[in-house]
């Protein structure tokens, strides 16, 4: 074996969690035949269905200098006129925050070796970063590609090169030996290709490295002549300028220093983070705590971590940019815990109030309750003993704390957002107090450099993100438009993190692009599916024919019910009488699996989206359209595959049978709600095969709800809305209450009753594989409010379990106030914590409840053209008869575990893009001519909180919009003014406001500037005050919204129901 | 999934994680007679495969210790495996007492099964010979490392057998996709422990040791605990797995020609033997 030329082996010393010191010894094969590096070819071919296929090869060898000159791109200079050859080795910073740069530039650095050394490296950072390299190395183009963006990326496996080994001198640290590595290279590439015309560059942004590089070389040779320049992307890139005036990468380049102006130089405005190795030694110590660090929603400077003591998890508060310390929504972090005296709700109190305000962000005014993420997380902890200085204080307080050091920056790719510019001569007109927080902050931090960019300030659309200096040559161009942008650093001397531009995405305010930007928020995979799983999909000739081992069902009657104009049709039902009296019910869920194979790119593209998600104009599918509204979708008269659940159950719904059957099905009709409901009001007609099909199953779907509502399951409410959209533009027009018939709940039943039957059957076959649906219990504290709100009307809700829970909720019902009922209902939903999929062998069987329904078990089986978990019980049950063998995916419970946390993690995102998509229509609809609406609303919580502005929450159920409202004509301060928490209460002078109150409010759009809108709600009546006059009121009101707009987002979380899918969903 | 992407430096240089060609089996040294002087044994190998590294000890034939042990036609083989106290932990040890794990009853009874294919037991009926097998370290391979040295050990002691038994393992893991499918299997060759861990979360990987007769092409053991696809996978790691066999067959054979030139060239009185004492 003359290729294995060196055996080295290597020792490490590792700590095992238990703190045990192991040595472990690894292999390191050196070897003589790598040749100068790697690369991945890729050619275009065609392929079947008529898409052109990129295929990657495999990895190939660049054996010696000749080769690797035939494979380099040379770029084209415009001033000298000539081409030239670059070859840019990058290091593992380069690498980890200048990608940007890399991936966008492939006509002006075009020639990239990537050394092993610094892949690692990369790796060991960050995840995300690396999958992107990886990416840009499978991208490598030949020269003769006629595509615009040629690049030629190069692997270099230098940890196994025997040229580029280097001798680590003693107390070097991990980091100057990987640079050394590096320049290795450099060197070894430089040297090869010496001669040839091509210039070597050391892409590095660490000073130290250039030098030494330089430093290396000339004690190396002795020669003035160096085989490769040490460079940093800046001065790379502004050379490239230099010799291409349509290059503009500049904005691309990350920022790690402050550029400010003199007279601001050096102030240091956080302390310093303490060094990793200290952080972890406070860790294990239990001087500091570790957790992520979670924004309150909305504001950037209200964090909490959430500690773990024991079993208990309790969430600390960091307020304040101080204390927060520059850590970003994200990050994971070290705190440590302040004095007691510190705490949210002791006598200092104020003290932590006056923080905010002194911080740098924007200071919020009113907080949104926040609904912690996750559930079971204690607000408030008793104050240890030994720490009480005082034994009569109240022990209950909310713990504070401030962050020591970040041990793990979470960075996310890119954010979305816009620059803002404000106007200089209208600010001076100005009171100091008027101007708002973000205008203060343009003022301050926007400088203008004298290279022609500018410094701008940056708002990110999650206001979880604080401002962003971002440095540009367009920022005239960028204003009013939405922009990606990445954050580099934040140092200490900077008062906000700094970025760098990555992309435009349009202008601010318009629809699709307000989409794109939502959808990006929410990171919901938007691209089109790639040619490999469309690779997948059945030929376009394909025909459903009866085959073995499917039963035929052909003959029977079955039917779907959907909103009107579904195209994803995944669920029929039908139902006959049998010989002996009894009835054949059958449930019919679309054969996805039969399409999408196991371990295939079409399945593992869908695992990752896991879901559909519906936005009110735009539907993004799990799975390529052919399958969705097609081959999948039991549409009318026509043959499809089917999964059938089919059961034999008397009149009086008690099941005798049930069988699985894959199965082959011709629907007879594909029925409306609306329809339906037709077929179940219309005087009983035994001719018509479809309508008593249809009256029978419903008189079933009546006995099975009533059987689940007994066990105690939950009817729970959101407010539920439609948009009407204009067929053309799919401009929304209107919104309107959403109807929901009886036949709704008939295919809700059914659908419920076939994913009970399905997870017990799989659930028998798999008890530690099957993938699973829970719903925990609630916290008891999250019902606190609401008890004591419906306490004001008279109602005590019992929340023991939910049969009580569902109890109660069914007797409070007001003679005089219909509504009253769903609002409780609507708020008793928001107390839930939310349901999620889980593999059977990661909870214990007590675990596996699901609380909403009270069922022992469930699962989803019944969606699987939206929905992955329901792909995955398909496998599960064709494998539990005997049809098909588990795949061995299925079989491995971390697999499972990783699977079961994406599909949550979609799931949830999916259902914040709608919630999104909701809002922006909401605002769409309100600023056409249909704005300035009044309405009637219902109060939903009143803020009586001493210091703040007096307020309260309310919901619009004609539009479903939910937002806070100011109490006009009245001051914080005011003497006058009445707060009752226990009653949930404010009153002024007679006049009150309480919770469930019906209000009337006004509804409009605030124009803040040009491009930005909000959505605002004005209280009309009751009025409050005294009747100021008209013109000094509305600029009482004026200035006043200027103090909100920053932080009231008026229009939150209306929920619309634009499918009943999205109710089935929730279950 | 991202988190199953782990053979990425395979797909970029083809290289796995030591800087090895998946084809490629590990570093390997034969030792003749490390233990000569003990009066004892009748012969002694010492086989290093990589970092795992096995002493094997031959005894016999002698009597056996007690009369019902013994059998009319041929001789007893008794295998004795143990781990040395200081050996590096290895992944799938599982008991704190290796002499009594149940991993390593069941390695020694493979092995013994292997070694009876080749070896001419009839040959000594009434009599027992004793394989003392000691692991010194184990970084993988320790069944395939254990076998090898027993044969070299056996050819030591000068035991008639039909062929060198010879050893290797082999496994498969799924690649990331550099063809247009998505997936595409690699065979990897002799794996360490490192690749046996890591490959074993997988749920499509296998790993098969495969002990051969490589002149007779004859199987005598393929152990495999993974899940196997299909057929065809399994003749994959196989012919994988005979192959390094062959590699390991060639190293064997050069290390035992060149001991036996040696012996040979010392009865003639032109050298010393060199003995090696470890």
């Amino acid at each position: 074996m003359a290729s294995l030329s060196l055996w080295q082996p290597k020792s490490h010393y590792r700590q095992t969690r238990k703190g045990k010191i192991l040595q472990s010894t690894t292999e390191l094969y050196l070897r003589d035949d790598l040749g100068l590096g790697y690369t991945i070819p890729s050619h275009s071919s065609a392929k079947r269905n008529n898409v052109s296929v990129t295929i990657t090869g495999s990895a190939t060898k660049i054996s010696n200098a000749q080769n690797l000159l035939e494979l380099l791109i040379p770029t084209y200079s415009k001033t000298d006129k000539t081409e030239k050859t670059r070859l840019v080795v990058v290091d593992t910073n380069v690498l980890l925050h200048n990608l940007d740069v890399l991936e966008h530039s492939s006509c002006a650095i075009s020639n990239i070796v990537i050394p092993q050394t610094a892949l690692l490296e990369c790796r060991h950072r960050s995840f995300t970063a690396y999958n992107r390299v990886m990416d840009l190395l499978k991208s490598s183009t030949s020269k003769d590609d006629s595509s615009d963006k040629k690049r030629c990326a190069i692997f270099f496996p230098d940890c196994h090169h025997i040229s580029t080994q280097i001798m680590a001198k003693k107390k070097m640290t991990v980091n100057e030996e990987n640079d050394m590595r590096i320049r290795q290279v450099a060197l070894y590439y430089g040297d090869k290709l010496a001669g040839s015309g091509v210039d070597v560059i050391l892409l590095t942004d660490d000073k130290d490295c250039r030098k030494l590089a330089l430093k290396e070389q000339k004690d190396a040779l002795d020669d003035e002549s160096l085989l490769y320049q040490p460079m940093s992307v800046r001065e790379h890139i502004l050379d490239l300028e230099n010799e291409d005036h349509e290059i503009s990468l500049s904005d691309l380049v990350a920022q790690f220093s402050t550029v400010v102006s003199t007279e601001q130089t050096k102030k240091q405005y956080y302390p310093a983070h303490l060094p990793q190795n200290e952080l972890s030694i406070g860790v294990k110590s239990g001087k500091f705590f570790q957790g992520y660090i979670r924004a309150e929603r909305g504001c950037h400077d209200k964090c909490y971590v959430t500690v773990r003591q024991g079993e208990d998890r309790v969430a600390v508060n960091i307020i304040g940019a101080k204390d927060i310390n520059r850590a970003v929504d994200g990050d994971i972090v070290a705190i440590e815990l302040n004095p007691v005296s510190k705490w949210i709700g002791s006598d200092n109190d104020v003290s932590v109030q006056k923080k905010v305000k002194h911080g740098a962000g924007i200071a919020e005014e009113t907080a949104e309750p926040s609904i912690r993420d996750e559930s079971n997380v204690m607000d408030e902890v008793e104050v240890p003993a030994e720490m009480k200085q005082d034994p009569e204080e109240i022990s209950m307080r909310k713990p504070t704390g401030r962050v020591m050091g970040i041990i793990r920056r979470n960075f996310r790719t890119n954010y979305c957002g816009s620059i803002f510019t404000i106007d200089k001569s209208m600010l001076e007109e100005k009171q100091d107090d008027d101007i708002s927080e973000r205008d203060r902050i343009v003022n301050e931090y926007e400088v203008e450099h004298p290279d022609g960019s500018t410094t701008c300030v940056f708002f990110a659309v999650d206001a979880r993100i604080p401002p962003v200096l971002i440095r540009t040559t367009q920022r005239e161009r960028l204003l009013s438009k939405r922009i990606l942008i990445a954050i580099d650093s934040w140092p200490s001397d900077s008062p906000y993190p700094l970025g760098h531009y990555v992309k435009t995405m349009g202008v601010t305010g318009v629809k699709d692009v307000e989409t794109e930007v939502l959808l990006h928020e929410h990171n919901i995979p938007c691209d089109p599916f790639p040619a490999k799983v469309l690779a997948c999909l059945p030929p376009e000739d394909y025909k459903i024919e009866l085959e073995p081992g499917r039963i035929d069902l052909r003959h029977l009657p079955v039917l779907s019910i959907d909103p009107p104009g579904c195209q994803d049709i995944d669920d029929a039902l039908h139902c006959i009488v049998l010989p002996n009296g009894n009835y054949q019910v059958g449930v019919h869920i679309a054969d996805v699996t039969h399409y999408v194979k196991a371990g295939t790119a079409i399945d593992l593209e869908a695992a990752n989206r896991s879901t559909s998600t519906y936005l009110v104009n735009k539907r993004l599918d799990m799975l390529p359209k052919l399958l969705t509204t097609d081959l999948c979708s039991l549409k009318g008269n026509v043959d499809r595959f089917a999964f059938s659940v089919l059961w034999e159950v008397t009149p009086e719904a008690d099941i005798v049978d049930v069988q699985f059957k894959k199965s082959i099905i011709h629907s007879i009709a594909a029925l409306t709600y609306q329809q339906a409901q037709g077929m179940i009001d219309q005087p009983d007609d035994e001719t018509d095969i479809k309508a008593s099909a249809v009256k029978r199953l419903n008189s079933l779907a009546r006995i099975l709800r009533k059987r689940r509502i007994d066990t105690g399951a939950l009817t729970l409410a959101s407010p539920e809305v439609k948009f009407v959209l204009d067929s053309e533009s799919l401009n929304p027009t209107d919104v309107q209450a959403y109807t929901l018939y009886e036949a709704n709940a008939l295919v809700e039943e059914f659908m419920l009753f076939a994913n009970v039957t399905v997870g017990k059957k799989i659930l028998r076959h798999y008890p530690t594989l099957s993938v699973l649906r829970r719903h925990p219990a609630p916290n008891r504290s999250m019902f606190d409010s609401l008890i004591s709100k419906a306490k004001c009307k008279g109602f005590s809700i019992n929340i023991e379990d939910s049969k009580h829970l569902a109890d109660s909720l069914d007797a409070a019902v007001l003679e005089e106030d219909p509504y009253f009922n769903k609002l409780l209902r609507i708020l008793s939903t928001r107390c839930m914590s939310p349901a999620q999929y889980f593999c059977s062998g990661e909870y214990k069987p007590t675990d596996w409840h699901h609380y909403g329904l009270a069922a022992p078990v469930y699962t989803h089986f019944t969606s699987p053209i939206r929905r992955y978990a329901d792909v995955c019980v398909h496998r599960l049950l064709a494998a539990a008869i005997g049809v098909e063998p588990l795949p061995v995916h299925l079989s491995s419970k971390s697999y499972l575990h990783d699977l079961a946390a994406n599909m949550n993690r979609r799931h949830r995102s999916a259902q914040l893009a709608g919630r999104a998509s909701v809002q922006l229509h909401t605002l769409i609809v309100f600023s056409g001519e249909n704005g300035n609406k009044e309405e009637d609303a219902y109060v939903l919580d009143v803020d009586t909180n001493a210091s703040s502005e007096p307020s309260f929450t309310v919901i619009v159920p004609r539009y479903g919009i939910e937002g806070r409202v100011r109490i006009p004509n009245i001051t914080a301060n005011d003497k006058n003014i009445v707060r009752d928490a226990e009653k949930h209460l404010i009153s002024y002078k007679g006049k009150k406001i309480q919770v469930f109150d019906k209000v009337r409010v006004k509804i409009y759009v605030n124009v803040v500037q040009e491009t930005q809108k909000e959505l605002m709600i004005d209280l009309v009546s009751p009025v409050f005050g005294e009747q100021v006059d008209k013109t000094s009121c509305g600029e009482i009101e004026a200035t006043l919204e200027k103090k909100r707009k920053a932080s009231t987002k008026s229009s939150s979380g209306p929920t619309s129901a634009k499918k009943r899918k999205k109710n089935k969903s929730k279950k | 999934m991202s988190s199953l992407r782990r053979t990425d430096l395979l797909a970029l240089s083809n290289l796995r994680n030591d800087g090895r060609k998946p084809n490629e089996i590990r570093r390997m040294t034969v030792q003749m007679s490390p233990l000569t002087n003990a009066s004892s044994t009748n012969g002694s190998a010492l086989v290093q495969m990589g970092l795992t590294s096995v002493l094997c000890a031959v005894s016999g034939p002698i009597d056996c210790a007690r009369r019902s042990d013994e059998l009319s036609d041929r001789a007893v083989l008794e295998v004795n495996v143990r781990t040395a106290p200081f050996a590096p932990s290895s992944g799938d040890r599982r008991t704190a007492n290796p002499t009594s794990d149940r991993r390593i009853i069941e390695q020694s009874s493979l092995i013994k099964n292997a070694m009876e294919a080749s070896l001419m037991l009839h040959l000594f009926p009434k009599t027992r010979i004793i394989l003392d097998i000691t692991i010194l370290a184990d970084d993988g391979g320790r069944l395939s490392a254990a076998i090898n040295a027993c044969t070299c050990a056996l050819v030591d002691a000068g035991l008639p057998m039909k062929d060198l038994v010879c050893s290797c393992s082999a496994g498969l893991v799924t690649g990331t996709g550099s063809t247009a499918d998505g997936l595409e299997d690699i065979e990897l060759m002799d794996l360490n422990q490192r690749e046996i861990s890591t490959y074993s979360n997988e749920a499509s990987a296998v790993y098969m040791p495969v002990a051969t007769m490589p002149q007779r092409g004859t199987v005598v053991l393929a152990q495999c605990e993974s899940r196997l696809n299909s057929v065809d996978v399994f003749e994959k790691v196989l012919t994988a797995a005979m192959e390094g066999c062959q590699m390991v067959f060639h190293i064997m054979e050069a290390c035992i020609r060149e001991r036996t030139a040696k012996l040979l060239a010392s009865k003639m009185g032109n050298t010393t033997v060199n003995v090696n004492f470890i």
